[in-house]
Formats: C-alpha cells, structure tokens, sequence
C-alpha cells in the first residue's frame, strides 16, 4: 500500500503542490487528473524523489520510505527519457542491471514484458529508428522490467494507436489484479474511466476532489440516458433534465441515478424505443464540474 | 540560417551562466593587469630581486647597483656575504642557481672595484696595474644536475597539464547533456543521486586512465617500431633542431640513459604525477557539481572559457617562476601548498629542488584533504542541484490551501 500525506512542493513563488494526500492499495489503480500546470507531474517526480519536496510523508506498507530513489517503484516519465542510440535490448538491460538484476532474469522478463505488450520488434534495433509509439512502449517495458510492486506512470497512453491504447488499457488492469498498486495520469479521461478504481482531482496544486471513483460518481448524481430518437420523450422529462440529439440518439441528463433508473422504467414501457442506456456521470464531466468554481 | 545563428547564440549569451563566467573572466583579466600591484600588497619580493645581505654598511650608490644586478639589500637575509682575506665569502648559497652566482659575482667584482676606487682614487694606470681582482667564494658549490631529464619530465607534465583542461569538462558535459535529454528522469527512478555522482567521477578517472595508457601502449608500440628501423636516430636528431633533447641524444637507448631511471628519479615522477591528478581530480569535481546547475549544453560551453583561461594564466605564472630562488621561497613555495596551483608547482619543486619529507607531507596532506572535502560537500551539493533543491535554505510553502 502506498500512502501519501500532506505533500507540498513550491518552486519560487509558484505553489505547484498543496498539502496533497491519497492512498493506493494493492489491486487499486489511481488516476490522477486536472488541467495543464496542475501539478500531477510534480507529484510524481516528488514521489520518486526526481525533485525534493518541501513536505510531505511517503509510506509503503506502513513504513516511511527515506529521501532518494525509490527502487522498488517503477516510473514512466511523461516524456521520452531514453538513450537513443542504444538497442531495445541494450536500454532493458541497462536498467534492468541498475536495478541490481541478474541478466537471466532480465532476459526472462523482457520475454514477458515482449509478449505482455505484444511487441514483435527485433531487441538490436536501435531506440532512435523507434517511432513514438513504440518508444512509449520500450519506456514502458524499461519501467517495469524489475517487475514493481509500485507502478507510477506519467501520461502512459501518450503517441499510442487505438489498438496499443485498449492494450495498454487491458495490460494495466492485469497489472492490478496482480496485486501492484497503480498511479497514473492522463488527459485522456474515457480510459481513466475504463480502468481507474479512484480518483484524484488536481486544480493549481490543490486537490479539488479524491476517493473512489464509483462513490464520486454517485455523489454528483448526474447520469445520461441514451436512447434512439425517433423516440418523442420530452413528455417523460421533468423541468431540470435536458436532452441533446447525437446522431440517432438522444442523450438526456438527470440530477441522481435513481431518477435515470425511474426514466429508462418509464421509457422501457414504450414498445416504439429500441436502444436504451444508462451512464453515469463521466469523468470528463467529472472534473469539469470540480474545477469549474 | 539567421534564425539559427541568432537563436544559438542567444542560447550561448543570455543566461546566468554567461554573466557569472563573464564577471569571472573580468576578475582574472583585472587580477592580470594589476599582478605588480598585487604581489606588492602581498609583500611578495619583486621579481628577479634576490634578497642579500652585506656584513659591512652599503652606501646608497651599493644599494642601487644591488638592485641593478638583481639583489636587494637587508640587514638580514638568509644569503649574505662576509668578507674574506683577498675577497668575499658567499653564505648559504645553495639558493643559488647558475644566473644568480653569475650575477653576485659580477656584482661583488663591481663592490670590489668601488671600494678600491673610494680609497686609493686611483690614475688609470695605477688602477690597471694595483687592482687585483677579488676571491668570491660560495659556501656550497653548484650542483651540475642533469638538467635533460627534469624538462623532459616537465614537457610531459605539460601535455598531461593541457589534457586537464578537456578531462575537466568531459564530465561536467555529459551531465549536462543527460539533463538536456532527459535521460536523468529513467536513470535517476533506477540509481540514486550520490551512485551517479560516484559513477561519474570514477568513471571519468578511470576514462583518463585508460586513455592514457592506451596513448602510452600506442607510443610504445611505434617507438619499438622505429627502434626497429634506426633506433630513433633520425626522430631524436630532428627534434634536438627545436632544443626538445639534447644533441648528445640520439637514440632511444641514450635517451632513456639520459633520463637514469633510478628509484629515486621514479619516486619524484611519482609524486609529481599525484599532485597533477589531485589537482585535476579537483578541478573535475568543481565543474562536475556546477553541471548540475547548469541548464544547457551551451552554457556549460560558455563557462569552460574562463576556466580555461583561468588554468593557462596558472600555467604561465607557474613558468615564470620556475627558477631555483623563486621556487625555494616566496609565492612559488605558497601555490605548491595552494589546491589547484599545487598540481603546476609542487611537481616544479619536486624536479628542481631537492625537498624534504615534511614539505612533501604537507603539500600532500593538502591535496588529498581539500580532495575529499571537496568529493563529499560536491556530493550533497550534487544531488541537491539534480533535484532542484536550494543548497542553503529550505523553501518554505507559502499560499498554502485553506
């Protein structure tokens, strides 16, 4: 378990991060979001010791961890931090040995981490003819090669195609159920909302929101009903709900999910209506709400 | 192109770095410009200006003519001159080098002359046919050293010195490169600050190591090759044209018998050789920490320039003093005391004078403590700069959240 408690760092006059504090269990995967300039990458590089922090406590498994590197995390920074001029196997290797591995177990696991990520390019090729994507990738195997109980990932899903995304996505969740304890942030919130179990809302250093992602939904209440819009529906609507033509269907919004439940009751008593959906709050929408004053 | 030129060089001058080596440079150019005044306000012995002391009261027309030959009268001076039946006597001579017995002779031959001349005021064919020239006796004489191989030796220190000025920045350049490309953020979640400091620092050395002995296995293997060929006659016949050797030398053989490698001989290369690595191990140290303050390949290309003027002043002071007076008292004894001036000057003394076990001590004592003060501060002050932390004070959170 990772917990963190009243983490501070100013650079200057510039408060980047403000008495910031959350807990990842084991299985648990953290999204950490908010605007540009929040503070979501100082927190990380506070938490691997990149940047010293003006305060703040770390402990894993109830033990305070000391000022340096902490070895048993592994780190993807947000931008490329690769030796481009090394091979793939060359960079796993390297890190894998700065992590004190033996090179049989270095080589075990980039098998693993090869069919994990579903990889197929040859371990001599060179980072630098790498595109950005796949160096994504490498990084990515680079940060978890010594196999970490603790993963902190900076904006993974960045220079990834729809296909690596939903993999990475299906990797991560694996990841968890393996019992590892998982940070990451992203602007890219319908992932975070596929996998992420809670949630932390940064505002200009300040946490404007955290806890479980499924109780913060419920705690704004509004949720979407979908449905197919040659439908008329606007007599089963009250005065506060809204609703919007996407396409073929109609969106509409309601303040709680108990009154979303009661219109789809409604709406499913009508034969013409086909296509009928319920969802929650998303987090996009989420953390508009919570930084919008 | 002008938009590359002109972003360059704003990258190259306008920043923290620049000024700061800029007001360096400043410094030392003003320090040279006004080097008389500063020795002087030092009390440093004007060059050339031997101390001496005469047993009889100098007149003032004495006291001119003393400076004139390069000797400055006191009541009392570790060299001095008594006067003897038929002449002088020289005491503790063994300052002395070859120039200076010179100059005292002339200059004692020239006291001589005006005493004989004040007392008897002689015609000219009375002073051609009275005076007789004087004794002038020195208590030690002149060692004859071997002068071929101590500047052979210095030769060598002097390429070894020259490669201080690149093995310096060679470190301090990759740290800042790694900052530049980030590559810090991977390295760093692996390996902490103090093993990268360490990693960096030893692996410079042993980098300096093994590129000198490759030079020196690749010297070696051509030199058999052209031992093989005229045993180097031709290469030493040339390079005697331009004073390097002695024209007696010509062969290998012969060069190495000039040298006489005895133990003796070996320990003082040694000892020289440990001073010019304390000081570069020292000088690494210092731009390998201000790397980490730096933000920019072109600024640490920025700050190289004084540092290398900065060791080439060192280097020309440290050869105008290298004369057997200069170097046995005043501010050639102080700098081979000094870190940094040591590595120059203490391997000058080592090879132009014979010094005792306590000197050597010190001087080393001196090195290797301001070599591992400096590798343990750096070390603190290292880290604090790769993460962004002030050295002095603590950053206190402000605008904290209500």
């Amino acid at each position: 378990m990772l917990e963190v408690k009243g983490m501070s760092k100013t650079y200057g006059k510039h408060l980047a991060l403000s008495d910031c504090g959350f807990t990842v269990q084991k299985h648990e995967i953290l999204g950490v979001c908010g605007e540009n300039g929040s503070g979501k990458t100082t927190l990380f590089r506070c938490l691997m010791g990149l940047i010293a922090k003006d305060e703040g406590e770390i402990r894993v498994g109830g033990k305070k961890i000391d000022e340096g590197v902490r070895s048993s995390f592994g780190y993807l920074p947000e931008q490329r931090s690769l030796y481009t001029d090394l091979s793939i196997e060359d960079t796993l290797v390297h890190y894998g040995r700065l992590r004190n591995m033996e090179r049989d177990a270095i080589d075990r696991r980039i098998r693993e981490l090869y069919a994990s990520f579903d990889f197929t390019i040859a371990l001599k090729t060179k980072v630098g003819s790498l595109s950005k994507g796949n160096q994504q990738k490498v990084q990515f195997m680079a940060c978890l090669i010594h196999d970490p109980q603790i993963v902190i990932l900076d904006e993974p899903f960045t220079g990834l195609d729809y296909v690596n995304l939903e993999k990475t996505q299906s990797f991560l969740m694996d990841l968890a159920k393996k019992g590892k304890c998982i940070l990451l942030s992203s602007h890219q919130y319908d992932e975070l909302d596929a996998i992420c179990n809670s949630l932390l809302i940064l505002k200009e250093g300040k946490t404007m929101d955290y806890g479980n992602l499924d109780r913060m939904k419920n705690e704004v209440g509004k949720c979407t009903v979908k449905v197919n819009s040659q439908v008329p529906v606007l007599q089963h609507l009250k005065e506060d709900e809204t609703v919007e033509i996407v396409g073929n269907s109609s969106i509409i919004q309601t303040q709680t999910p108990q009154r979303a439940k009661k219109l789809m009751n409604l709406l499913a008593k009508d034969e013409a209506i086909r296509d009928l959906a319920m969802e929650r709050i998303k987090v996009k929408e989420l953390i508009r709400l919570r930084c919008t004053p | 192109m002008t938009e590359l030129i002109l972003f360059g060089l704003k990258r190259r001058f306008l920043n923290k770095t620049f000024l700061i080596s800029q007001l360096l440079l400043i410094f030392l150019l003003a320090s040279l410009m006004n080097a008389d005044k500063i020795a002087l306000y030092f009390g440093f012995t004007p060059p050339g200006h031997l101390p001496l002391s005469l047993m009889e009261k100098a007149s003032e027309v004495d006291e001119a003519f003393a400076n004139a030959y390069g000797f400055t009268l006191q009541e009392k001076a570790t060299l001095s001159v008594v006067k003897i039946v038929g002449g002088y006597e020289v005491l503790n001579s063994a300052q002395l080098d070859g120039i200076h017995r010179l100059q005292l002779q002339a200059y004692l031959t020239t006291l001589s002359k005006n005493e004989f001349l004040a007392l008897r005021n002689p015609s000219v064919a009375e002073l051609i046919q009275e005076y007789e020239s004087v004794e002038i006796r020195f208590d030690t004489p002149m060692e004859i050293r071997a002068v071929g191989k101590e500047s052979f030796v210095f030769m060598i220190l002097t390429a070894v010195y020259f490669m201080v000025l690149n093995f310096a920045a060679m470190t301090s350049n990759e740290v800042v490169s790694e900052k530049s490309a980030n590559v810090l953020d991977m390295v760093l979640s692996a390996a902490d600050a103090k093993s990268h400091y360490r990693a960096k620092l030893f692996g410079g050395w042993l980098t300096m190591i093994l590129q000198g002995c490759f030079a020196l296995g690749t010297l070696g293997v051509f030199a058999m090759l052209r031992n093989q060929s005229d045993l180097g006659k031709g290469l030493l016949v040339w390079a005697s044209q331009f004073g390097l050797v002695d024209r007696e030398v010509t062969s290998f053989r012969a060069l190495f018998e000039m040298l006489d490698l005895d133990f003796s001989f070996g320990m003082t290369i040694a000892l020289c050789v440990f001073f010019l690595l304390c000081g570069m191990a020292i000088l690494q140290i210092i731009m390998t920490v201000i790397a980490t303050k730096l933000k920019s390949a072109e600024e640490a290309s920025i700050l190289q320039g004084p540092v290398y003027i900065f060791l080439l002043i060192l280097y020309y002071v440290a050869l105008s003093q290298n004369t057997i007076p200069r170097l046995s008292q005043g501010f050639g004894k102080i700098a081979s005391y000094v870190p940094i001036s040591s590595m120059l000057f203490m391997p000058m003394r080592l090879l132009s004078l014979k010094l005792g076990a306590g000197e050597i001590l010190l001087s080393g004592c001196v090195a290797i403590t301001s070599l591992l003060t400096l590798l343990f501060a750096g070390q603190r002050i290292y880290e604090k700069g790769l993460r962004h932390e002030k050295i002095f004070k603590k950053c206190i959170v402000k605008n904290r959240a209500k």
